[in-house]
Formats: structure tokens, sequence, C-alpha cells
């Protein structure tokens, strides 16, 4: 069915190629009549509405009243330019002018500023913490054991003992908790860094969003809302959201969320290795461990937070295949978007 | 973890194919990262004996061996030297299939032809070894297809199993999984052992003398064991799964530990002199070659099986090559136990080893399933090895384990979830996991062995969640405002300042943080860059101490990639290097532009930037943030060329800094254009910018403009004279700005000519002629007397 509408759209860019190039009122009214007329060619199409299915009938009806309306337009306007003696230009209005430079906003940025602006208009507030951490806050304060592996000096950057590279946005929870009470419900977007050599999907610094809410009452199917709702405003009402159940220290129970790939729908593509879905990042339920670190009472309170690679977000968008381009800052790369 | 379809069939029945196991598992926790069909091409194998064997008529190293596969007699061409007559052997007719999916055909070799082919290993897929042609037992008849010695044929998962769930680690493991989500009941194979009636106790003693490093060891010794290739079904399970067949004993270890998630090691007794083991502590520094032929040097943090004199495994690591299982092994130690899974992570981790015991001890194995296992082994190497086992089996369990005892309140579940499960399915849930509980309205839980990682309430809700389904958790909108009293105003001006600058033509930079400490050494020794202790590599050795560095940066590979027009930001975090325990963290602006003035046009006039483009630039941007009386106070940063290097302020506070970069700095960045870079406090700009604006009355009464070009020395600023005339003209300037400069011809050498236009306004009358005049003559003569100044005529 959609090669009636692919018809219609060659059929418009030919005519309105041809109505441009028009030169004599003589030419202008063959050219009407051969557009508009009975026989002409935008009957042809009303004709064949009669053929499609119902679900496609209207799709097509407003595509040929559109283009009816257009060419008379079109028309119209020739007319009127035949009709009064035109005088010659005396400027060259076709000369570009290039005037200034154009300023861009950088894509990891600009996806940031989307995912924020979601996250706000659903009442959280944007937080922050600093890059440079304690291991308290990365590790401790969430419930991450002594000995575990992402404490190796192979997985995180350490400037002194003790003081390293945050490896997630989490901290930033820590630090919200305990300078309010609950409820709190924050966004945290920021840098973060592991110990990864760079190569086409990893980079030694790398940007997460960090949400969190806490409140009476809060439960896995807020979450899941709450990731449904921005999937579904940041890439379209049919995205989809999976939970796969996983492990993490800081939150019990704990999943992996996924998204109905975006490049194919879910149907399976190369970038979703074919299995129609998309790793986003982790989410969960507070452990009550966290709770106890910062000083809430965890019977009274619940909730649940989430992480979300903003790089990965950006790559899938844009259809960008390599990481590092989003820190190499090459001005032909940023102006694309 | 690898994970056998097969093997989970013959452990429990259940209805699903491999991709929809495989579906269940990812959605219950246990990805499934990759399913690998094995030995499915293979077709058409069948048995058969060699009768003869005779050499090649062209070859030295080939054989024609004439076989027997049942239906007929046949000659083949064959290259392995254990061809000989009387074994029984695999062979592949022509239009067999082999792994690989290749289809046999009749060929040719050195000029002899030969209708298929006796079979190595290799070519079945079950092993990488080509050594030689696989012998079958005795009894199996010739023409008996390959179906029926061993099922080749299966699904492997690589299973991704996540650091809580030591219990995945296994087929028993992820049997149970199954059982949870689809019902069932787990078949555990029978254990017989017929125990010779010699008990082991009379030649083994064990001894813990580290029970907090292993809580438990149990050992059986084995007797008269024949060491030697495993039967093919067991090799082929073992390749499958990633392990190489090594022998019989091996791999009987190597397949339980499969089977069940308990790791075991067989070790050659006869090298106990003492007849004893003794489990203890590594001494600092004492050497053990494990058996992969590796001195490994110990810390009083390894735990070491000895015999009470000298080391002969490597707890729950490596066995030592001292004790390891040979060929004319004759009695074997089973050693199934408990080890720390601290102590082996440490261990582990010290002499960089990872092997498949050491990562099951790591994360935490049923130390209630080590005399099973043992019990298990012994069975198989009776049945496969014709060993002979002792009587009884040596248990020392000296810290036992205390399960969790947990209250499980099904409400709680049901609203931290936000899903209305009833008590029942949760009931058979819980039955399914072999988690055992006593009923009632909060339900007492006890922790099973096998699960390390079920210690409270939420642990047990994650269990329901997984098994019930995450799919069936719904979806709520909670409603709701901001809940946070103080929002950070930082965001507001940093999403202002970007789209003021993105709207003159600036391209937004986000470059990583990381930096050459070595490089800032040389641009600017003044500063100190906080360094990392663990660098990828010199390039991403320190954290920038300022923004200019990772500007000039950037700047270098846009000019380098032919991008010469350009002017950039940057906004981020600055490090600086603090006596507190954290560095401060402060957020700069920095742009920075090189190259011309405007894109190339008919229009432009073909300019290049120079320092005026600069702190235009900067006026029109701090205007926009309602930052004025911008002011720059010469001063030297290295970065900056001295003539141009300057402290920038506004409204009286100092905004940060600008300049053109040093040539020599340039030089050393790689820079080959001349670049200039301000750099900018973002709190300052916040706090100035946030200021409240408060309405002024629009004028009235028209006002009057005068020019005056004045002729002054070259060296006067045009501060001080625009001092004086605002001083002069007082309330009534609305305002004074330059229009002209201009030196050379009819100027004489080293004066300027300087021309401002100053607008006039009075709020409550329109000021005359003659007042403008007057005010304005009043202005030139203070200009003449203060500053010499002559009027350009
Ligand atoms: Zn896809």
């Amino acid at each position: 069915m959609n090669d009636i509408l692919n018809d219609i759209k060659t059929f418009e860019a030919e005519a309105i190629a041809r109505l441009n190039s028009v030169l004599d009122k003589q030419a202008l009214d063959a050219l009407k009549i051969e557009l508009l007329g009975r026989k002409g060619k935008l009957a042809d199409f009303s004709k064949a509405i009669s053929k499609v299915s119902d679900e496609m009938r209207p799709q097509i009806g407003a595509a040929v009243n559109r283009l009816r309306k257009l060419f008379e337009e079109h028309i119209a306007s020739k007319e009127q330019t035949f009709a009064s003696a035109v005088k010659k230009q005396t400027i060259d209005y076709t000369l570009p002018v290039r005037a200034d430079f154009l300023g861009h906003k950088h894509p990891l940025l600009q996806t940031v500023d989307d995912i924020v602006d979601i996250f706000k208009s659903m009442g959280f507030e944007i937080a922050s913490g600093p890059d440079v951490e304690t291991d308290y806050y990365n590790f401790d304060a969430l419930n991450t054991p002594e000995d575990h592996p992402a404490r190796d000096l192979s997985d995180t950057f350490y400037l002194k003992k003790g003081v390293l590279l945050r490896t997630h946005t989490s901290p930033v929870q820590i630090r919200t908790m305990e300078k309010h009470k609950p409820p709190v419900r924050i966004i945290a977007p920021g840098r973060c860094y592991r110990s990864d050599y760079p190569d086409a999907s990893h980079s030694p610094v790398f940007y997460q969003c960090e949400g969190l809410y806490v409140d009476e009452g809060v439960s896995m199917a807020d979450l899941k809302g709450v990731i449904t709702a921005f999937a579904r405003t940041m890439f379209g009402k049919d995205i989809k959201v999976r939970f796969r159940p996983h492990f993490f220290p800081f939150t019990e129970p704990s999943v992996e969320y996924d998204f109905s790939c975006v490049i194919c729908g879910g149907k399976g593509c190369r970038v979703c290795k074919n299995n129609g879905w998309l790793e986003i990042s982790g989410a969960g339920m507070v452990d009550p461990e966290v709770f106890r670190a910062v000083g809430y009472d965890s019977e009274k309170y619940t909730g649940y937070a989430f992480g979300m690679g903003v790089d990965r977000i950006t790559l899938l968008r844009y259809r960008i295949d390599d990481i590092r381009l989003l820190y190499e800052n090459d001005v032909r790369f940023i102006r694309q978007f | 973890m690898k994970v056998s379809y097969n093997w989970l069939r013959e452990l429990i029945d259940f209805e699903a194919d491999h991709a929809k196991l495989a579906e269940l598992f990812t959605m219950s926790g246990s990805e499934v990262e990759a399913i690998e069909p094995k030995g499915q091409e293979i077709s058409g194998i069948v048995s058969a004996r060699i009768l003869e064997v005779n050499p090649h008529p062209n070859a030295d190293k080939l054989t024609l061996c004439l076989i027997d596969n049942g239906k007929e007699k046949i000659r083949l061409v064959c290259g392995a030297p254990n061809a000989r007559p009387g074994i029984n052997v695999l062979v592949g007719m022509v239009d067999s299939v082999i792994a690989g999916g290749r289809r046999l055909d009749k060929v040719k070799i050195r000029g002899v032809e030969s209708c298929g082919m006796i079979l190595a290993e290799d070519e079945l897929g079950i092993s990488g070894d080509h050594a030689g042609i696989i012998e079958l037992p005795d009894e199996i008849k010739p023409g008996t297809s390959l179906e029926k010695i061993a099922k080749l044929d299966d699904w492997i998962y690589e299973l991704e199993i996540t650091p809580n769930r030591p219990d995945c680690l296994s087929h028993y493991g992820m049997a149970r999984e199954i059982k949870a989500l689809l019902g069932g009941r787990i078949k555990y194979p029978k254990i017989t052992i017929n125990e010779i009636s010699s008990p082991t106790a009379d030649e083994l003693t064990i001894e813990i003398a580290d029970p907090q490093g292993c809580p438990r060891y149990t050992g059986r010794l084995v007797s008269n064991v024949k060491v030697g290739p495993s039967p093919l079904w067991l090799k082929s399970r073992l390749f499958y799964l990633g392990m190489r067949p090594i022998n019989n004993i091996v791999d009987i270890t190597n397949y339980i530990m499969l089977e069940t998630g308990q790791p075991l090691h067989a070790f050659d007794y006869r090298h106990f002199r003492t007849k004893k083991v003794v489990v203890r502590k590594a001494v600092a520094g004492e050497k053990f070659i494990t058996l992969d032929n590796t001195e490994r040097s110990l810390t009083e943090n390894h735990l070491l099986i000895t015999d009470g004199e000298k080391g002969m495994a490597l707890a729950g690591i490596m066995g030592g090559q001292n004790s390891e299982v040979a060929a004319d092994t004759k009695q074997i130690l089973l050693e199934s136990a408990y080890f720390n899974p601290v102590v082996i992570r440490y261990g582990a981790k010290a002499v960089g080893l990872s092997t498949e015991s050491s990562q099951r001890f790591e994360r935490g194995v049923d130390i209630n399933m080590a005399p099973f296992a043992n019990d298990r082994a012994c069975q198989l190497i009776a049945q496969l090895a014709d060993g002979q086992i002792h009587k009884g089996i040596i248990d020392c369990y000296p810290k036992k384990f205390v399960p969790a005892i947990i209250e499980f309140r099904p409400q709680r579940a049901r609203s931290l979830l936000g899903l209305e499960i009833p008590n029942p399915i949760m009931k058979d849930i819980l039955n399914g996991l072999d988690i055992p509980y006593t009923d009632g309205p909060v339900l007492k839980i006890t922790q099973p062995s096998f699960r390390p990682d079920l210690t409270r309430e939420v642990d047990l809700i994650e269990e329901i969640a997984r098994i019930h389904g995450l799919d069936k958790i719904p979806e709520s909108y909670r409603p709701g405002g901001s809940l946070l009293k103080e929002p950070d105003p930082s965001f507001k001006i940093r999403n202002q300042v970007r789209a003021l600058l993105v709207g003159m033509g600036f391209v937004e930079t986000f470059p990583l943080t990381l930096i050459d400490s070595d490089m800032l050494k040389k641009l600017d020794n003044t500063i100190e860059a906080m360094n990392l202790q663990n660098p990828l590599s010199e390039e991403l050795s320190g954290l920038r101490p300022d923004l200019i560095i990772t500007m000039m940066k950037t700047l270098r590979h846009n000019i380098n990639y032919g991008n010469k027009d350009i002017r950039l930001f940057d906004i981020g975090t600055a490090f600086i290097p603090s006596s507190e325990t954290l560095p401060v963290e402060k957020e700069l602006l920095c742009l920075g532009i090189t190259g011309k003035t405007n894109p190339t046009s008919w229009r432009n006039p073909d300019k290049t930037v120079d320092f005026f483009s600069l702190k235009g630039i900067l006026e029109t941007l701090l205007s926009h943030l309602n930052i004025n009386e911008i002011e720059l106070i010469p001063q030297n940063y290295p970065y900056f060329d001295t003539d141009y290097s300057f402290t920038l302020s506004g409204n009286r506070n100092i905004l940060g800094r600008m300049g053109k970069v040093a040539a020599a700095v340039g030089k050393q960045a790689g820079l080959k254009q001349e670049v200039y870079i301000a750099e900018l406090n973002m709190a300052m700009l916040t706090s100035l910018a946030l200021e409240e604006k408060h309405f002024k009355p629009l004028p009235k009464f028209p006002g009057s403009d005068r020019d005056i070009a004045l002729i002054v020395d070259e060296n006067i600023q045009a501060a001080a004279i625009m001092d004086s005339i605002r001083q002069s003209a007082g309330i009534l300037l609305e305002d004074l700005f330059p229009f002209d400069l201009y030196q050379g011809q009819n100027i004489p050498p080293g004066k300027k000519s300087i021309a401002f236009r100053i607008c006039y306004r009075c709020p409550e009358r329109t000021l005359t002629d003659d007042e403008v005049d007057g005010m304005t003559k009043n202005i030139i003569d203070i200009l003449a007397r203060e500053y010499g100044a002559t009027l350009r005529t």
C-alpha cells in the first residue's frame, strides 16, 4: 500500500519541478490541465483510493487533497507573476551569503538535555556530585564488598589510597540522601571513569545519568512506569521496555532494562544482535544496606534507583558507530547534530 | 559458564526447546549470551573393526586398513599411528557428514582410492585432538551407529551468571532453576558405592589447621585405578563445555564439578608419605610448583593442602605438580572440600590464576555438597577406571554452616514489587527453588546452604520477582512535582550560556578530562595536575587543572583535520589539587577561536580573528548575562603571549582570564595557527547573572549625539579618555563609545586619531543644541588639558 504513497511523493516532486520551470502562460495552462484536470494524474490517484484498504484510505485521501491545494497555490502564484509585467531584477538574489558560522551543541550534551527535560517533567530534580570521589561514596556506602573486583586497579582509576574517579553516578544517591530527608526524587547526570582502553565501544571517560526516588510505598511497578515513560518520550510511543533480573550490590531486587530495538523496531538487526532488544542499563529497588548507610528507615521508606548510559543512548539515537567520535570533538562531526 | 541442554534434559523433564529455555534463563537472571549448536551436522558415522593394516604403496606414513563396518569389508587409507588390527574405530563412509559439515567423498590419496575415513576426535568435534584415530571399547559391535555410542548433538549455552549466584555454576543448579520456572522433579543420580573392606581411616587422617579458611574437607581413597582415556561421551561433554579432556580420573573430577558445582581434586596418593592431609596457611615466601609447572611464591593468606611436610595443592585453586595423577597412578585421594570464598579470591588473585575451581570457590560453593560429590565421583571412578573404593569417607567439618532464618512477609513482597501476587504462588516459587519454610502469616524461611545470597527478606522478594517474571510487574505512574526545595541555579545559567554561544557560532565540545601531565608541565610549569596512580597511558595520566589544556588539544585536532576557522567552547570541570581528601572541582567556561572571523564568502571581509575578536565576543556574551563594566587587567599567564595576557573582570568581580596563546606554547601544543582563548569561572558568572533585573522606563525625550575625533599620544588608553568624558558629562551622558581608530597618513608619528560618539539625554526635557554644544566644548577642553588632545580637522 505504501507504493501508492511513494508514487504520490515522486509525482509531487516531479510536478513541482515542472511548475517551477514553466516560462509562459501557455505552458502553464497546459500543465494545469495535466495536473488538475478530470483526466489528470491527481484524478487517477483519487480513483485508486477505492482500491486500497480501509485503514489506508484516509491517508491517501489526505495526501491527494494536500497535493491539489499545493498545485493550486503554485499555479495561482505563477499566474500572478505572468499577469504583472515583471521588472527585471537588479540584484542577483541567487547568491548564497554564508554570513555567520553555525554554532552547534554537542550531541552527547543534547542527549543529556533531552534526558534531563524528560525527567524534570516527571518531577525529578537535577543533582550532582564530584568526579573525584572517596571509596566510601563510590563503593562502601553502596554496599559494595571490600574485595569486590570493581574496586581493582584494573577497573578503577585511583588518585591515592581511598580516592578515585567515580565509576558511576551512584555516589550522588548517597550524597543527596545524606543531605535531604525523604522524599527525594533526583536525576544526576555526569562524567564517570573506568579503566577501559578506548575503542569503538569503550571510553575511559563516559557519561551516565542516575535516577533515584525514595518515598513511602515506592515500588518496582513505579520504576517500570518511569523507565517506560522515559523510553517512549525519548524514542517514540512504540518502544517497549523489558526488565531482566540482574545483580548489583546497591539494589535488591536488581534488574537490567532493555528497550525494544530503536533501529529495527524489534524485528532484529545487526545493532541488537538480531534479538530485537537493546540493553540500556541497570536499575532496581534501593538495597536496605544503602538506606542504612544514609540513616533512612528501610521499613518505612522504599525507593528505586536506575542508571542510564548516555553515550549509548546518543550512539543509538544518531546511529553513531564509534564512541570515540563523541570525545574527539571534530567540528565536522558535532555540526551534524 | 557453559551449560549443555541435553545434560539438563537428563536431569529434569521439561517442555521447552533450546530457544525457549534460553529465553526463560535470560528472563530469570541467567543471561544466555550465546547458543552454540554442537554435533548436529554429523551423520552416517558407524563403528567398525580394523581387520588388517597394510603399508600404503606410495607413502611411508600412510597405511591401507581393511575394515569391517558391519555391512561390508572395505579398504580405507589412514594416517594414524595407532591404526592396528583388532581395534574398534569409528568410520565415515561416502556421504557421511563429519564435524564442520564436511560431506565425505570418494578420494584418491597418493594414488589409492579411499571410500571413507577412520575418524579422529577432531573430526567429530569432540576435541582438538588429531594425533590418532578414536579407539572404541571392544564390546561395541561393528556397524553400531554413532548415536548409540555417544549422543553428540547438543546445544551449548554460554551463560552470564551474576556473582551472587554460585548455585547456578552447575547443571544441578540450572536444573533447579528449570524446576522453579516450569515445575517437575530433578532426577539426581542414584549413588551406590561398593566399598572394599579396607577402611579409609587406616590410611588417611585429615587435619584442618585453619578452620576459618577451610570449614569442611572430605576425603576418600580409591585404589587400583586404571588411568586411561575417558569414554567418548565423557570426553565430548567436557569438550563441549570448554574443558580439555585429560584422563579418566581428572575428567571425572571435572565432570562432577560441572554436574554438582563442587570442585574436586584427585591426588596421586603415593606422594603423601605421611598418609595424612594437613590444611594450613602458607608461610610468607613459601614456594610451591603448581601443576602447570610454574613456581608460585605464596603469602600467609594462601591456603595450602599438605601432607604435613610439603605442599600438595594450592587449596581451591590448582593442584601441585608433585602429586599429579599420572599414567601409572594406582591410588588416589579424592578431595571434596569447602574453602572460604575470600581466601580463594585473594589467593587466586595474588598468584594471577583463575581456574574453574577457584571461580566456584570464590563465589561460594554448597558446603553440604562436599560428601555427596565425593561419593558421586568415586562411583564413576569405580565404573570407568576400575577403582576400588576404601570403606568410609573422612568428613572433617569443624565449622558448621549456620543458615539464616528469615521472616518473610508476603504483603511486603507485594508492596515492594507493586504486584498483586497471591501467597500460594509465592510458596510454589519457594518450593521450586528448594527453599524450606514453615507456613504462617509470616513465613519462616531457612536459608539453603547452596544459596549464600539469601540472607534477608528482600533477597527472597527478588527470588519471587524473578521466577514469577518481571514482565508481570505492571507499570505504575506516580505523579509528582519537585521534591527538593533548593534547585541548583547553575543548570539554568549554564544552559543560557550554551544557547548564547551556539547562537554566536560556537561549537560545543566535550573533551576527555584526562590529560597528558607531562605535556602540561611543558606548557605551564606553574600548575600541578592530579595524577592517576594507574593511568592507561601517558596521554591520559592526569586530571585537567584548567580547561585551556584540553581546549588546545581540541583546537589542534581540528586544525590538523582542516577545520581551520572555528569557534569552540567547553563548559566543564577543572580539578585543583587541595590539602583536603578531595580536590576542588571548579566549573569553568573555556572559549577558543582561530582562523577567519567569518565564513569565507563574497560578502564577508577576509579577516583573521585577533585579540579584539575575542574581547568582542566576551562583551556580547557577558552583557547578555547582565554583566557589564568589562575590564582587562594585564597579568602574565604562562599559556599566553605577554602582550596579550589578561585577567578579566566584570561588574568589579574577577571572571577569569583571556589571551593569545604564546608562540612557544602553541608550538609545543602542536597548534599550527594563532589561537585566542578565554577561561571564565562559571560559579562567578552564575552568581552575577542571577542578580535581579529591574525595569528602567523608556526615555520620553529625544537625545542628542555629538562626534569628536581626537589626536592624542598613541599610548593614552581609551578607558582613561572615556573616564574623563563620563565625569565631565555627568548624568546627562547616556552612551559613549569609540567609533573610529586611525594611525598613519596625516597623523603625526607617535600619535593616534580616536573618535568618540557622545550620546546625551535628559529624562525630564529635551536638551537644547546650546547645552549640548557647551558640554561637548567643555569635554574637549578637559581632554586637551589632561591628555594634550587636539581635535582632528
Ligand atoms: Zn535491531
